[in-house]
């Protein structure tokens, strides 16, 4: 069986794997970025609708 | 600190919006419970063409997706843009023109769908002089909203602004590529794209109509609405980015989950698939943030109708979130596609999802921008419980109609011969679930009138703060500072934003399409497959005219319990002159893609009886009766300009052909009237009525591929 999907790897072309990548990539960056936030920040933008 | 700057909010816009969502609310899901009717009596349709199922379908579902929903995200998107940018809308002249266009928009598909002129594709049906209109409206919205972006006083764009930019910008995507027709007249093109590329970019569209139509703007409306009615903040903003770019992401990659098992190229399947699956985690990921904003208020869900409303509404969005994906899975979606579960599923979405948040939108905001309080809370809990339960009732039913019907399609004798042979035994035996299902339809349309009544009279009681004051400090140029992170810069910048997005939405339709555009052998030709006769081509504009893909697919599956009723399952060869494919995505009525051959085959008079009265050829049958067909004569006026318009999209009609149709026309309905004499049927100069080319239409179908199969025998 794992001999059978090693084998087949190979075959895996542009469209497995890109989208898979890019998914990654771009979910990681967002993932990254959002999480480095400092604290003040994300209360500023959290109470942007109960402002006005 | 800068200077305090006075400004007014337009809330008469919010109200324009407001009402017409209301008045298209309950015009919209009329036209669905007369559907719903029609199915258990079919008779309502009152033999006239303009009322009858396949035509009203689009209608339907029109009506509420574009009428109802789309005045619901504008009105949300005009009261929340201004006050999370501190800034009038751009231009109150773009407001207007942006409204009323809208509404004429509406009031054509309200005329031009029951006279059945429609591109037949599902929610994009509208001919190509509405779509250049609706092309119109959209690019003033964008520049109303970017013009409110750009003058905003709020340096920051909260989450809300980011989902109504990615919904401008991928319906604006969307709509172009799906609609690219070629007019042949006023009110008839066809699409570029034929049998299954047209299949592909249709539910590309189609999936994703749903995705940046009725989810993304609500989810910026739920992340605007949700903490106003609660009075707290998100639960976690953080979340809600994560959330937004995981979700728009993948979404646009998750279409060809409505084409498993079709002739759709395997690898596009498991993409849509596999996307599909990945859904879930953005999905939830928004409904948990939803739920949990509310984290020590549920005290409050119990008394204010309100929060009621969109709880439940955040819930059916979970619910139907996680059910898309499951029913994206292949062995699942053997069971339940082509059956109601389809259906059922939707509605969990509409009317839960959709139609609870507007609700909930326009109890909280009318009393406010009136100044006054909601006449009744009595009878908007009252609204609450009968919608709540009108959901219940429609979607339970319809779950077990579409199981029901669907082990009955499968199931084989010992002998391993189908067991229910006749289509119309499983259509007979759900009649009952039709008829709940449209029960639960009327509770949740009687709890429209309840609302409408309330709204009235909370709108009495007070008076339209049209221009509301306000004010905030004049916007300071941003002065970046040492060590600023990158997506600051994003942020800040509504336009590098929008191009962003376009980026991630695009990359999602290019890998889809590019292979299936450029690469030949992804549609494999069958020889025998040729373009269909003038006659037949006028009989399939009838087909689409009629709207009887809503019923009836044009698609095998590789199934047992399909090829043994249905003939060979169907290869992407045999569409490639569809425009538009036909396919369909419900079966209430048999599949006929290989109706006209084999063992399914039917006289000419069979079909000419039972067009005019379906109850005579098949007893019990719940298809409507089509009159008129074998009282209209065929309008030929403008099959040349159809040939030469499928000659150039690519259809290979040799040069010339336009001038032997008059004559080829005449001789093929010679020979159907010929063959209906024969059975008997005697009607004067039938021979140039729509029955005999909806016939040779129909007699077609499949006949290309058994020629074939007979040949490499």
């Amino acid at each position: 069986m794992y001999k059978y999907i090693i084998e087949r790897a190979g075959e895996m072309d542009l469209f497995a794997i890109g989208p898979l990548v890019l998914f990654f990539t771009v979910f990681m960056a967002f993932t990254i970025w959002i999480l480095t936030k400092k604290r003040c920040y994300i209360d500023k933008m959290s109470n942007l609708p109960l402002e006005d | 600190m800068a200077q305090l700057e006075q400004f007014s909010y337009d809330n008469k816009i919010v109200r324009n919006f407001g009402l017409a969502a209301a008045v298209f609310g309950i015009i919209g899901m009329l036209v669905g419970l007369w559907m719903a009717l029609e199915l258990v009596f079919p008779s309502l349709n009152l033999g006239l063409p303009w009322t009858t199922f396949g035509r009203i379908r689009p209608l339907h579902t029109n009506a509420v997706i574009f009428a109802f929903v789309g005045n619901g995200i504008f009105m949300g998107v005009y009261y929340s843009l201004q006050r999370l940018t501190k800034a009038r809308m751009f231009s109150d002249l773009l407001s207007n023109i942006h409204f009323w266009l809208w509404q004429a928009i509406i009031l054509a598909a309200a005329v031009t769908l029951p006279l059945g002129i429609t591109s037949s594709w599902e929610y994009a049906e509208l001919e190509w002089p509405i779509d250049l209109a609706i092309t119109i409206a959209w690019v003033i919205f964008g520049i109303n909203m970017f013009g409110t972006i750009i003058k905003r006083r709020e340096n920051h764009l909260y989450v809300a602004i980011w989902f109504y930019i990615a919904t401008w910008i991928t319906v604006a995507l969307l709509h172009i590529v799906k609609n690219l027709e070629l007019p042949v007249t006023l009110w008839k093109s066809y699409g570029v794209f034929s049998g299954v590329q047209d299949a592909l970019v249709q539910w590309w569209y189609g999936h994703n109509a749903v995705a940046f139509f009725l989810t993304t703007p609500y989810l910026g409306l739920m992340y605007y609405f949700l903490p106003k009615a609660a009075n707290r903040p998100v639960y976690s903003y953080r979340l809600s980015i994560i959330h937004f770019w995981a979700l728009i992401f993948i979404y646009i990659w998750a279409g060809p989950h409505h084409l498993l098992y079709t002739s759709l190229p395997d690898w596009a399947q498991s993409l849509g698939s596999v996307f599909s699956i990945m859904l879930i985690a953005p999905s939830w990921g928004g409904m948990l943030n939803g739920l949990l904003t509310l984290r020590g208020a549920w005290d409050r869900v119990r008394q204010d109708p309100i929060l009621k409303f969109m709880v439940v509404a955040v819930t059916a969005y979970g619910m139907s979130t996680f059910e898309g994906p499951m029913l994206s899975i292949k062995s699942f979606n053997a069971i339940t596609h082509y059956t109601d579960w389809t259906i059922a599923h939707v509605h969990v979405g509409a009317l839960g999802w959709n139609g609870l948040l507007t609700f909930g939108m326009l109890y909280w905001l009318i009393p406010r921008i009136y100044n006054t309080k909601l006449y009744s809370v009595k009878s908007a809990n009252i609204h609450f419980w009968i919608s709540t339960l009108g959901i219940l009732f429609y979607a339970i039913p319809l779950y077990w109609a579409g199981l029901t019907q669907s082990l009955m399609w499968k199931e084989f004798t010992p002998d391993g011969y189908l067991k229910y042979k006749l289509f119309l035994e499983t259509v007979t035996q759900i009649i009952p679930m039709y008829a709940i299902r449209a029960f639960g339809g009327l509770l949740f349309f009687s709890g429209l009138f309840l609302m409408v009544w309330n709204l009235v009279k909370t709108m009495a009681s007070g008076k339209l703060v049209a221009d509301e004051s306000a004010e905030a400090p004049a916007k300071v140029a941003y002065v970046k500072h040492k060590g600023e992170h990158w997506h600051r810069w994003i942020e800040r910048r509504p336009v590098q934003m929008l191009i962003l997005s376009l980026i991630v939405v695009a990359i999602g339709g290019a890998v889809e399409f590019l292979p299936m555009w450029t690469i030949d052998s992804n549609v494999p030709k069958i020889s025998t497959v040729k373009p269909y006769t003038a006659l037949e081509l006028e009989g399939r504009d009838i087909y689409v005219r009629e709207g009887c893909v809503g019923c009836h697919s044009q698609m095998i599956r590789p199934f047992r319990s399909e090829t043994e009723r249905y003939g060979d399952y169907s290869k992407s060869g045999e569409f490639v002159y569809d425009r538009p494919f036909l396919w369909g995505s419900k079966r209430t009525g048999p599949d006929l893609q290989k109706e006209g051959a084999s063992k399914l085959k039917k006289s000419d008079g069979w079909h000419y009886n039972h067009m005019l009265e379906p109850v005579s050829m098949s007893p019990g049958s719940i298809m409507p009766t089509y009159p008129w067909l074998h009282e209209d004569d065929l309008n030929t006026s403008s099959t040349k300009a159809k040939i030469a318009a499928l000659r150039k999209l690519g259809t290979p009609y040799p040069e010339g052909y336009e001038d032997t149709i008059a004559e080829e026309m005449a001789l093929q309905a010679q020979t159907i009237a010929e063959n209906l004499r024969k059975e008997g049927i005697e009607q004067e100069g039938v021979e140039t009525k729509e029955i005999v080319a909806l016939i040779a239409y129909l007699q077609r179908l499949g006949v290309d591929y058994q020629v074939d199969k007979q040949a490499n025998k």
